[in-house]
Parts: structure tokens; sequence; C-alpha cells
């Protein structure tokens, strides 16, 4: 079932920090609601299991939602900076299908749930019906894009790049086809993929085809591919988690970014407790 | 490349500073916010509950071991009433009894501490020898290894003859002395005035030690208070007595003899000396005004019967006068023929009065018989007036003579009284406090009941101690909690980005 989303599409004339921030007041987890609830995965994608029941938790949860959105709000508020930045150098709007932009999020050691909020960011982001929204899996797990297709009922499209001789190709969803889902067949991993000479063709091809893409990382401590991708995102997020990634390894993770000239744009701090009498008073003090 | 970090650390530096783990900044900011910050503080305890709760548990197993290893203690009592009749007067007496019967309990409580009763109690019961020698009736295990430590102790010490003491007299009295001493620390003594009982109460582990030591407590205080009672005495009011009697038989002697050497001495004595030196003064005043010694020696003056002849001059005189005055105040002067006339009358009168007086028959005598007879009469007077002066002074020397025998005989008077009150005073003391130890003598203690020691230990609340104990580990898991929070060095909220690394934070997702 098709969902009209015209109604949502800014008109052209409108400001593009205005088109930027649209998708806040669009429906933003589409896919969760219409494939969630009745999915069921085979028996050979068992271990996946645990992510099909985190995404289920996640649809019903409101405040997990709530703290996705505003992070996609961080997000857009980059791109609505870069259109500012593109409009006092050139005096002209920039050229949204030559420079689409890439986002990336890793974690320091893994586990920190990097993955999933990529995934969920990629979700929220694509509720913009007239953004063409890529997600790209940094880890190659054939398993996980098995669940996912099969979660949110994605079918191939016609989009397709080569990478040298590695192809690459987005599925979508019918009811919500701005947003594609990049896997490749034939890639050993993810140091195999980032570490080719055609990643910088590649992403650029990814630019001009995607208004935004979102590309999970392996973590930064522990795969050494990072250090190719790293200088040729737009947008480098780091996700910790509260409580359990130590304050050094952040700090590492920051100066290797730096090493590779870029900056951390930002960190996702990931599964925040906070105590029951905090709830009631000090909320902002943690979020 | 992984290579590429391993052989060139220069280009790729991925360890932290030296000394930016552990910075004592680092640890006053996270201490001070921890201890300060409510969120910091509820956030540790909700992260680190599973150490409180192994505190909780540490302590309430420590406290349940504490509780079973613990020396059992009972306490054994024994209920005494002295006195009965005391009591029965307590409650119908005034105030004042009820504080005598409040000294006399503090007494007997002293009695039963005192070191005399406490000696013939470690005497009757053998506390005075070693007690680790002979094992208790319910013994634990703890306090058998106690015991022979104890033993081993004291054998280790005899093999290096190092406990001389013990071999001779001073060494059995110093035992003694400290059984003593031992016994009256875990011993108690409840003394109820209102219902003149006593409560003996005894700390030991051993029912039947308890017992034994209640009944030797018992009979050494019986023994005791027996002993005193017959020694009791009241030496020092004697002898305050008898002083004070000697006093008095000194004063009465001394006041007796003033009064037999000096018989007139006395108040009507004096009375009468001041009355006559009164009579004389007037006499003599009388002879001394001008005018007034002419009365006083003509014939009959002072009897009360007067010439008729000088009263109708005298009352003559005095119209004269009247009239004199009159004219002048209707404003006749001094040469005026009415005031001259007047006057002429009065001189007339005068003189004729004046020559009754002087006693000249003869009215018509002159001037200088008349002035013999005044010369003679004033000598007279002088006379007279020099006979009364020395009588005055004879009686004036006389009553100063007698106020000073009178002041000594109220001195020795009022010695005498002083004597007597004290001396009375100390008798009725004396026999108030005869009465009292009359009563105390007659002291007789009951027992009320058998030595009982209950079955259950004294204050053995075993769930008590292990409730105080997890409320301790609750304290001090919180105390580790917060430690733990402050020596973190982990990603615990936004702010330590912030502070820390100076990162920005772009989202915050909740722990599903």
């Amino acid at each position: 079932m098709k969902k009209n989303y015209d109604s949502i599409i800014p008109p052209d004339d409108q400001a593009p920090a205005d088109r930027a921030l649209a998708p806040s007041r669009g429906p933003t987890r589409s896919l969760l609601d219409e494939f969630i609830g009745s999915t069921k995965l085979p028996s050979r994608l068992r271990r996946q299991q645990k992510f099909l029941r985190f995404l289920k938790r996640a649809a019903k949860d409101d405040r997990f939602m709530e703290s996705v959105q505003r992070l996609r709000d961080a997000v857009l508020r980059a791109i609505i900076k870069r259109d500012e930045d593109a409009l006092e150098k050139d005096g002209t709007e920039a050229d949204e299908q030559a420079n689409g932009l890439i986002v990336a999020l890793t974690g320091v050691r893994g586990g920190e749930g990097t993955s999933i909020l990529s995934l969920m960011l990629a979700l929220s982001l694509g509720g913009c019906v007239h953004r063409k929204i890529a997600h790209l899996d940094g880890h190659f797990s054939g398993e996980r894009f098995d669940a996912v297709s099969r979660v949110f009922g994605l079918t191939r499209n016609e989009f397709s790049v080569f990478k040298g001789a590695t192809e690459v190709w987005g599925c979508h969803s019918e009811s919500q086809p701005n947003i594609y889902f990049l896997t490749s067949i034939g890639v050993d991993g993810s140091l195999d993929f980032f570490s080719d000479k055609q990643l910088r063709k590649f992403l650029a091809e990814l630019r001009r085809k995607f208004d935004l893409t979102i590309i999970d990382m392996p973590p930064l401590l522990n795969n050494s591919s990072n250090v190719f991708l790293v200088p040729e995102v737009d947008h480098l997020y780091l996700t910790v988690t509260a409580g359990k990634t130590p304050l050094v390894d952040v700090n590492r993770c920051k100066e290797l970014t730096e090493q590779q000239g870029k900056e951390l744009s930002g960190v996702i701090v990931n599964q925040q407790t906070i105590p029951f009498v905090c709830r009631l008073f000090w909320r902002d003090y943690f979020f | 490349m992984n290579d590429i970090i391993e052989t060139d650390p220069d280009q790729y530096p991925v360890r932290p500073k030296k000394g930016h783990t552990w910075s004592l900044a680092f640890v006053k900011d996270r201490a001070t916010r921890a201890v300060t910050r409510v969120p910091e503080i509820a956030y540790a305890v909700s992260r680190h509950w599973f150490a409180i709760v192994i505190c909780i548990v540490i302590a309430a197993i420590a406290g349940w071991v504490f509780a079973q290893t613990r020396r059992h203690v009972y306490r054994g009592t024994v209920k005494l009433k002295v006195n009965p009749v005391a009591s029965i007067l307590g409650e119908q007496a005034s105030y004042r009894f009820r504080d005598e019967m409040k000294l006399f309990m503090n007494t007997q409580t002293v009695i039963l501490t005192s070191d005399s009763v406490l000696r013939k109690v470690a005497q009757s019961t053998g506390l005075d020898t070693p007690a680790e020698d002979a094992p208790l009736a319910s013994e634990s295990p703890v306090e058998t290894v106690r015991r022979k430590i104890g033993q081993a102790k004291s054998t280790a010490l005899e093999m290096l003859d190092l406990d001389e003491p013990r071999a001779g007299g001073f060494a059995r009295e110093q035992a003694l002395e400290n059984a003593a001493e031992t016994f009256r620390k875990r011993s108690n003594v409840v003394a109820d005035p209102d219902s003149a009982t006593i409560t003996l109460e005894v700390y030991g582990a051993d029912h039947a030690r308890i017992r034994a030591e209640l009944d030797g407590w018992v009979d050494a205080y019986i023994t005791h208070v027996e002993d005193m009672d017959s020694t009791a005495h009241d030496e020092f009011f004697s002898n305050l007595l008898d002083y004070y009697s000697k006093l008095e038989k000194e004063a009465v002697e001394h006041l007796d003899a003033f009064k037999r050497d000096n018989p007139e001495v006395s108040e009507g004595e004096l009375q009468w000396l001041e009355e006559q030196i009164a009579d004389l003064k007037v006499r003599r005043g009388d002879l001394s005004r001008p005018g007034g010694g002419l009365g006083a020696l003509v014939p009959g003056a002072g009897s009360g019967v007067i010439d008729p002849a000088l009263a109708s001059l005298t009352e003559a005189l005095n119209v004269l006068t009247q009239q004199l005055i009159q004219k002048k105040a209707e404003g006749f002067r001094e040469e005026s023929q009415e005031v001259q006339k007047i006057l002429r009358s009065r001189e007339l009168v005068e003189k004729e009065i004046q020559q009754i007086r002087l006693g000249v028959d003869d009215p018509t005598s002159g001037d200088a018989e008349l002035a013999a007879a005044q010369k003679r009469l004033e000598e007279q007077i002088a006379k007279r007036i020099e006979s009364l002066t020395a009588e005055l002074r004879e009686k004036m020397v006389r009553r100063t003579a007698l106020k000073e025998q009178l002041a000594e005989r109220k001195r020795l008077e009022d010695d005498l009284q002083r004597i007597r009150d004290r001396r009375e005073r100390y008798s009725s003391i004396r026999h108030d406090t005869l009465d009292m130890r009359e009563s105390w003598k007659t002291v007789k203690v009951q027992r009320l009941d058998d030595p009982h020691v209950p079955s259950s230990p004294h204050e053995y609340r075993p769930l008590f101690v292990i409730s105080l104990a997890s409320l301790g580990g609750l304290g001090a898991g919180i105390l580790l909690a917060l430690v733990f929070e402050i020596f973190c060095r982990r990603v615990r909220f936004k702010h330590d980005l912030l502070n820390e690394l100076d990162l920005r934070v772009v989202g915050v997702i909740p722990r599903r």
C-alpha cells in the first residue's frame, strides 16, 4: 500500500533550510509500521532474530524514536549548513545532484549499536520523500541484508553502480521508494572494499545519485579500513555506549580522525540509562 | 593498516597523552559532581547496584556471623525486700520521709556494691580462682578456643616464671580485688524506694554460676548489714553534746557568780536611778533659771501652799502686762501717758512682789535692804545648786556603772541561751539520727524470689544485628558506588564528552 507523500513535499520556491527540515513534519517510520509486525525470519537467519526483536521494540518505543528524530534533525542541520555555505561561496544553490552528502556512523570498538542507529537514521531521513537516501552497510553482512530485505520487503531496483569489478546495487521498498539499501556480492570484507582505489569514484557516484548516503562504518579502533574511508566522508559521527565506552578510547578516536584530516562531527551517546528518580526531575541532565 | 600503526607510531599516535587518564583535577571534578549533584548520585547507585547488593549481603552475613559467634550473656536477677515497715510508711508519709527512704535505698545500694560485700561474694563463689580453668556448662566453640588459649597462656607464663606475683598473699589479695572489680562490672543494683525493693542483676555466661553468685551476693549483703548494725554508734553527736553541755554548765556558773557578786544590778534599779537623776536635773534647772531661784527658796515653795497676797499681786502684774501689750497693739507709743501709767503701775507691783519674796516685812524698807536680802538669797541658791550638781554627778556615775553591769549580765545570759539552743538542736538531730538508725537497724532482708536466670540470652537480637549490619552495608555500598563513579573513566553523560574531550553530542539514545 503506497502512501501519498505529496502533501508533505515542500514547494520548490522554499528555502533550502526549510526544505531540509521538512521531513520532521512527515511520517518517519512508515517502513517499520508496515512490515515489522508480521515479519518472520527463516531458520537460517536465526542469528538475526535479535535484530528483528530490537526493531519491533524500537517501533513501539516513543522515547527511542523521538531521540532518533532528534538525531535526524542534527544531521539535517549539517545539510542546511552546507547549503548556506554554498550560497555564501557561489551565490547559487548547491547542486544537490552532484553534491550529495556522505554521512558515516562508526563505533569505537564495536558493540555500540552503530548498525542499528544508522539503519534507524536512514529510515527516519527517508521520511522526506523528495530526497533519495541510501544506506550502505560497511560490514557487508549478507545475513543482515537478507533480514533487512525480508523485514522491509525490499526488491532489487534499477540502481546499480560498479566499484571496479564489484557491483553495488540498491534495493528499496515499494511503499517508500526513496530509501535505498545498498549491498554487494563478492566482497570479502570492509577492508577489501574500502581500500580499493576506486573508493573515491564510487563515493562520487553515490553523491551524484543520492542526496544522503548513510554508511555504517566498522569500528574505528578495530578496523583499518576506516583510514581510507574517513577522509572521504562529509560527516563522521561516533557512537559510544554510555557507561561502557572508555573516555580514553573516544579520545583515541578523536585523535585518529584528526590525523586523517577530518573532525568528528559529533558523538551519539547510545544506551543512556537514567535512574527512576531522575526521570521525574533531571531528565535534561541525561538527554 | 595495523602494520602501519605498529611500525610508525609517531605518525599514528593512537595512545593518549601520559597523565591524561588520572589527573587530580579530573578526580576532584568528578568527586565534586558526584557528591553535590543528585543525578550523579542516583546514576552511581543505579549503575553500581550490584556492588551495593553485594555489600549489603556481605554485611548481613557478617552480622549473622557476629550474632552467632558472640558470647551469649545471660542476666540473672533476684529481688529483695528491705525494711517493710519503711515501705508502708513510704506510701503515706511526707516528702521528707520519701527523701529519707531514697537516702536509705542509696545507702543499701552503696553497701551492696561496696568492696567488702563484693569480696565476700568473690570468696564465697570462688571467683578469685582463674576462671579459664573451669569450662562453662554451655560453652560455645569460640569460648572453648578462648579458654584453651587462656590455659596455654597461663602454662607458658608459669614455665617462663613470669607469673611470680601469683605466689604470695599479695597475689591472692590482688586476685580477690580483681575478682571483686570484675563482678562489680558485670553486676547491677536497681533500687526502688517506693516499693522498698532492690533488684540484684548479674550478667554471665553460665546459669549455675550466676545463681551461685546471686545467692552469695545476698548472703554477703545480709551478713554485712548485721555486722554493720551491731557496730553502729553515734560517737560524733555524743561528743558534740558533751561539749555543749560542758559549755552550758560553765555559762550558768558564770551567770550565777555575777548575780551573786552584783545583786543590785537590775533594770528596776537603773530605772529608779534614772528618775532620781531627772528630778535632780529639774530642781537644779529651776534654781538656775533667772528669778526662779527666789520662788524655790520662798517659805512654803514646793509644798503647794501659795501666799494670797503674792497671788493677787502676781495676778495684778499679769493684768498690767496684758494691758501694756494691748496698748502697744492699739498703736500707743512708749512715751504716751497711757503706757507710762501702766509701766509705773507694774514697777510698783513688782516691787511689792519682790519684797514679799525676800521676806521684807516692812513694806516701806529701802533699796539697800532689798539688795542685801537679794544677795543673801543668791548665795543660798548657789550653795544649793552646788550640792545638787554634786549629787547629780554621783548618780550619773552610778548609772553608768549599772549600765555596764547590765550589759555584762545580758552577754552572759545570751551566751547561755545560745549554748542551750545549740545543744538542743544537736540533741534533736541526734535523736532523729538515732531514730533513723534505729529504723535501719531493723532492716529485714527478705527474698521475694529465688535467683532467676532466663533461658534466652540477654539482649540477643540477631535480626536487629543483621538489620543494622545490612544498613551499614547499604551505606558502604553507596559510598563504594560513589568511589567507583569518581574514578570511572568511561563515558557516562553527554557532559563528560563535552567537558573532557570537547566533543559535541548530537544525540542521546535511551536504553531500550
